[in-house]
């Protein structure tokens, strides 16, 4: 999950490693446009393949990382807490998702790095009032302890699941990002990162 | 057997001697062209493949063997290791998608002309893409494993290599396809000489260093005041050659990476590989610049290359997203420096070359409000131009074909691309996605059309796809399916 406009490095990318191969990789490589991963969960019974995009936080890829949103049933927007800057270009990076993304898709803002508390800048509570002002999900993060990783992803997962129960998202679509599989299974496509952005798509089990 | 080699389908060793060719009018017929078995030396079968036919090979290694050593080790295989330790054998494979899905391990291969031919086979069992927690190219991620066989991008991607540059077409072509017809999608272009996207990521920028130089042959000849002003800069040298040279080093500060490719916008790499490989290559001008997705937007790719190449496209890429038109930008990417830049020299010369990557990038890529008609029509004006100029080939000295099997001219076609490009002259009863009901044999990357052909229904009723395949395979004969 990137890091905001030109502020790449909140952890996006750990993110998701930690969530697929459950690993923690303290030098990570810059993300170059997007790199993908994909998972398969359960819920609520059901087998679910998320298809995760990990997008690049830097400003000069954020051009292609738009056109990412597109197709994505999710989004997990992330940021440092112990760094301000990324929580201050939220805003920034919420719009472009919004604008460029279906409008049901689902949110969660990620406050990543929560292992280093004695660093933290950004209080939980400014998250949580963010996210609240802004209709998220909202949950604080550490791809270093593992700590929340899963819960992030399938709490986005069970969101989308239950708007597909409610009917918001027309699975029939596959411009919403998710696909029902052969034994009704379904995938959801999930973008990671956005402020970075990382995006998921709905998969298909 | 056949290969898709094309009316003149020539011997898999020559390719390299022949004369750049025209691309037949329609691929859809000339690449078909069943092969008489009879002009063809049979190629040694390596040790490890499967038979050509799926789902039959009970004296084979069952494919359920969760060790990626095995299947990465074609070398050893044949006999001759060597192919595979000159840059420390298949555990240091390259790049793989960090996490990915696709689990392509980039095991970027030797890039020089005079290697030993290496045999690829589908590891037996294999599929296209890596399931949730089978374990990656470098055997990690293995949490949950459950034994499956590895993903074919280990084996397909052992010369041309997966980097976060490629992840850029793949995501465009992920963002239509399911993963394993866009795994397909990617395989082909880049084993195909139609397509000709050989070469764009292997080590050394063969492909990327060819269309560098074909970008400052163009420049130089359309717009030589614009190219002067690009040397000028601080850079010393054009922009598109700072930036290969920038990208290439970082490249190679970061083997795991394998070669991060930068410079060609994936669009426009992409629309490269779905034009005629060599010949939409105005595309290197403007390509080379770094224009972006937004700028090329895969929809819009798509829209141009449909109106170019009829017969590919609509199979590829679905209809354009409207919201993502840029047409002038895309206009522009396409005419290159031809009559497309004309339009912006003016501005481009007044422009300091910091503002120009801003322009090229950022403002090119808003839409102009042009209609799709008057840039295609530009778009066909630039390729006149360029043609009349003999810039719309790159050259040839540095043509980059995979080795083995897969050499053009002997390239296979593999079951879910052969549907995929042909969804119009499909026979009856043809299927676009298959029946989830036979994951072995559709999943299988053999290279013969065994899912078309499993989709002719005969006469008397369903048949076994397999074994009709077999049968087919067997045979060798003349395959009739795309007639």
């Amino acid at each position: 999950m990137g890091g905001g406009p030109g502020l790449p490095g909140v952890g996006k990318s750990c993110l998701l490693l930690q969530f697929t191969d459950k690993r923690f990789q303290p030098v990570h490589d810059l993300t170059i446009g997007v790199e993908f991963g994909a998972r398969m969960i359960t819920i609520d019974g059901k087998q679910i393949k998320l298809q995760i995009w990990d997008t690049a936080g830097q400003e000069s890829f954020r051009s292609i990382t738009r056109s990412y949103y597109r197709g994505a049933a999710g989004a997990l927007l992330v940021y440092d807490i112990t760094r301000r800057d990324t929580f201050n270009h939220l805003t920034t990076w919420l719009e472009d998702a919004r604008q460029h993304s279906n409008s049901n898709m689902v949110i969660m803002l990620i406050g990543n790095k929560s292992d280093l508390e004695s660093r933290r800048e950004v209080k939980k509570e400014e998250g949580e009032a963010f996210a609240r002002e802004h209709g998220l999900i909202f949950m604080e993060t550490s791809a270093k302890t593992a700590s929340n990783v899963e819960e992030a992803f399938i709490n986005t997962a069970k969101e989308i699941y239950e708007k597909i129960q409610e009917g918001v998202f027309d699975i029939n679509n596959e411009a919403n990002g998710i696909k029902i599989g052969p034994q009704h299974a379904a995938t959801n496509a999930t973008h990671a990162g956005n402020q970075g952005g990382q995006q998921a798509g709905g998969g298909c089990c | 057997m056949r290969t898709p080699g094309g009316e003149g389908s020539h011997s898999p060793e020559g390719h390299e001697a022949e004369a750049p060719r025209r691309p037949p009018p329609s691929m859809a017929h000339s690449r078909r062209v069943p092969e008489d078995p009879s002009s063809h030396t049979p190629r040694p079968r390596p040790l490890v493949g499967p038979p050509r036919g799926h789902s039959q090979a009970p004296d084979l290694p069952s494919g359920d063997s969760p060790d990626l050593a095995g299947p990465l080790q074609p070398g050893t295989a044949h006999g001759d290791p060597s192919c595979w330790s000159e840059d420390g054998g298949p555990g240091t494979a390259a790049a793989g998608l960090g996490s990915g899905a696709w689990g392509a391990g980039a095991r970027a291969g030797p890039g020089g002309p005079h290697l030993p031919p290496v045999l690829w086979e589908p590891p037996p069992g294999a599929r296209a893409v890596r399931e949730p927690g089978e374990p990656d190219a470098r055997g990690e991620g293995s949490e949950g494993a459950s034994g499956g066989t590895p993903s074919v991008g280990l084996w397909l991607l052992q010369e041309e290599g997966y980097c976060q540059g490629t992840s850029e077409i793949a995501a465009i072509v992920l963002m239509f396809l399911p993963e394993e017809d866009a795994s397909w999608v990617l395989a082909q272009l880049m084993t195909d000489d139609r397509h000709a996207m050989h070469g764009f990521f292997v080590p050394g920028f063969q492909k990327l260093l060819r269309f560098q130089a074909h970008h400052e042959r163009v420049l130089e000849r359309a717009l030589p005041d614009l190219r002067k002003h690009m040397a000028s800069g601080s850079s010393g040298g054009s922009v598109p050659g700072a930036r290969g040279r920038r990208w290439g080093a970082r490249s190679s500060e970061l083997p795991r990476v394998g070669v991060t490719f930068l410079p060609l916008g994936p669009g426009a790499t992409l629309g490269a590989g779905l034009g005629r490989g060599e010949r939409v290559h105005p595309a290197p001008g403007a390509a080379a610049w770094g224009l972006r997705p937004p700028a090329l937007p895969p929809g819009r790719g798509a829209d141009v290359h449909r109106h170019l190449h009829p017969e590919v496209v609509p199979a590829v890429l679905p209809r354009p997203d409207p919201l993502l038109a840029h047409p002038e930008a895309l206009g522009c990417v396409y005419t290159g420096w031809g009559a497309g830049a004309h339009g912006h020299r003016k501005r481009l010369l007044k422009l300091p070359l910091e503002g120009l990557r801003e322009f090229l990038q950022d403002s090119l890529a808003q839409p102009w409000a042009l209609e799709d008609e008057a840039v295609l029509r530009r778009l066909r004006a630039s390729m006149t131009q360029l043609r009349r100029m003999r810039c719309d080939l790159p050259p040839q000295d540095l043509r980059s074909s995979p080795r083995g099997p897969w050499a053009w001219s002997k390239c296979p076609r593999c079951p879910g691309l052969s549907s995929l490009l042909r969804p119009l002259r499909h026979p009856p009863g043809w299927r676009s996605r298959p029946p989830r009901a036979q994951p072995p044999s559709l999943s299988r990357p053999d290279p013969l059309p065994a899912r078309p052909s499993s989709n002719i229904p005969p006469s008397d009723g369903t048949p076994s796809p397999s074994s009709q395949c077999n049968k087919t395979v067997q045979a060798g004969g003349p395959q009739t399916w795309w007639a």
